[in-house]
């Protein structure tokens, strides 16, 4: 049976911390794979959310351009959930909390190289989209541009924050502070950018997808979750072997969706009538 | 960093995003246009009206280009009013079904080998 003990000083006392080495490393694996599940569901669900919402794949290429750019969406919205400082508030499981450093780390560098491909593929594609990165574009394409930089800035000022000296509580509202303003850049490009998909729903799905870990992560700043038991000690190797194994399988599923929301039709519904009916056979 | 520094700092970052702003407009205003490859009979389905507006409500009788791209107050959104024109239609007709006409690539539409350069003149 857990035992409860008294929480370290900067706690509060409602907070009971609990030693839980009974906890067996079946269901160690079990909240594992729920977390990795977690992970993989949302950063698919853009793709599959939309693609069930919007207009059939017509140009494979292109639409896999447009899928790496959905699923970064998915990435970007994941990050503030997968930060360890919130389950810092639920557990002082050392082993989890560095799966989800591990994850928050590698995720952020996956999101990178899907940006990077969503816009180098575009532009190997159609060279005249260059047009769209110059400061004389429309705004919500400058808007995508100015995400990605913040990204790279996000990821550049993590990594030199120690070596620097940046201390931590500045560097943490930095950090969130860029990190809310990439997510609201991500979905004014979203909401500019996707008229092929421009149907309510499929917006609203692009938006509750986008918008639902952000607003959770916003509460958690205010109410952190409750505290769990801890789990029962894993070897360091371990452990940053799960949160790499995790990004590794993550990287060929986002593959394989990409491909799906590429060439895959969207799934057979009744037709509405033709806007601009035309018996001579040349449609629109 | 004190709150005099940083203060200055917002300062000069708004005004350097105010200039910059100001060249943009000014930019996008000179920028030429790119022809775009139309064909009447694709379109014949579509009341003229959808397009041709002038015709109707009595504000010109000419082609586009003179209003939209030579008043400077249209030249700053005509990329997304005639985008949103011609790509939310072929949308429509592709979320309905249907073959749509161009959704993807510039060069659906846009015939790269030409550009018309159109004087902006003073509203």
């Amino acid at each position: 049976m857990a035992r409860p003990v008294s929480p370290p000083g900067n706690l509060p006392a409602n907070r009971v911390l609990m030693h839980s080495t009974d906890i067996d490393a079946a269901a160690l694996r079990r909240r594992r794979a729920a977390l990795g599940a977690a992970v993989f569901a949302y950063l698919l669900a853009p793709l599959l959310g939309l693609r069930l919402c919007g207009t059939a794949a017509v140009d494979p290429w292109w639409d896999a351009a447009i899928g790496t750019g959905l699923a970064a969406m998915g990435a970007l919205a994941l990050l503030p959930i997968l930060s360890a400082r919130w389950w810092a508030a639920q557990t002082r499981d050392a082993d989890r909390l560095r799966v989800v450093q591990v994850l928050h780390r590698q995720l952020s560098y996956l999101l990178v190289a899907l940006l990077l491909a969503h816009v180098l593929g575009l532009l190997l594609l159609e060279p005249r989209v260059l047009d769209y990165l110059l400061p004389t574009a429309p705004g919500y394409l400058l808007a995508g541009l100015a995400a990605l930089l913040l990204v790279v800035a996000l990821i550049a000022s993590s990594q030199g924050r120690v070596r620097r000296h940046w201390p931590h509580p500045s560097w943490r509202r930095w950090h969130a502070g860029m990190s809310a303003a990439a997510v609201a850049l991500t979905g004014w490009h979203l909401w500019g950018s996707a008229y092929w998909v421009a149907t309510p729903t499929a917006l609203l799905v692009a938006g509750w997808l986008l918008g639902v870990p952000t607003l959770l992560s916003l509460l958690w700043h205010h109410r952190p979750p409750a505290r769990l038991a801890a789990d029962a000690p894993h070897p360091h190797r371990l452990r940053r072997a799960v949160g790499t194994r995790l990004v590794c399988a993550l990287c060929m599923l986002v593959v394989v969706a990409v491909a799906l929301f590429a060439w895959r039709p969207a799934p057979e519904q009744p037709r509405a009538p033709h806007p601009y009916p035309c018996p001579g056979g040349r449609c629109l | 960093m004190t709150r005099p520094r940083i203060a200055a700092l917002i300062c000069s970052l708004a005004a350097l995003l105010l200039l910059a702003w100001q060249w943009r407009q000014r930019a996008i205003v000179a920028a030429p246009m790119t022809a775009i490859v139309f064909d009447h009979q694709d379109h014949s389905a579509v009341s003229c009206k959808t397009c041709h507006h002038n015709f109707f409500d009595e504000t010109g009788r000419d082609s586009c280009y003179f209003c939209h791209k030579q008043r400077p107050e249209l030249a700053l959104t005509i990329q997304r009013d005639f985008h949103h024109l011609c790509r939310d239609c072929h949308a429509r007709v592709a979320n309905a079904g249907y073959d749509s006409g161009p959704l993807r690539r510039c060069d659906g539409c846009h015939d790269w080998t030409v550009t018309q350069k159109v004087v902006p003149v003073a509203p």
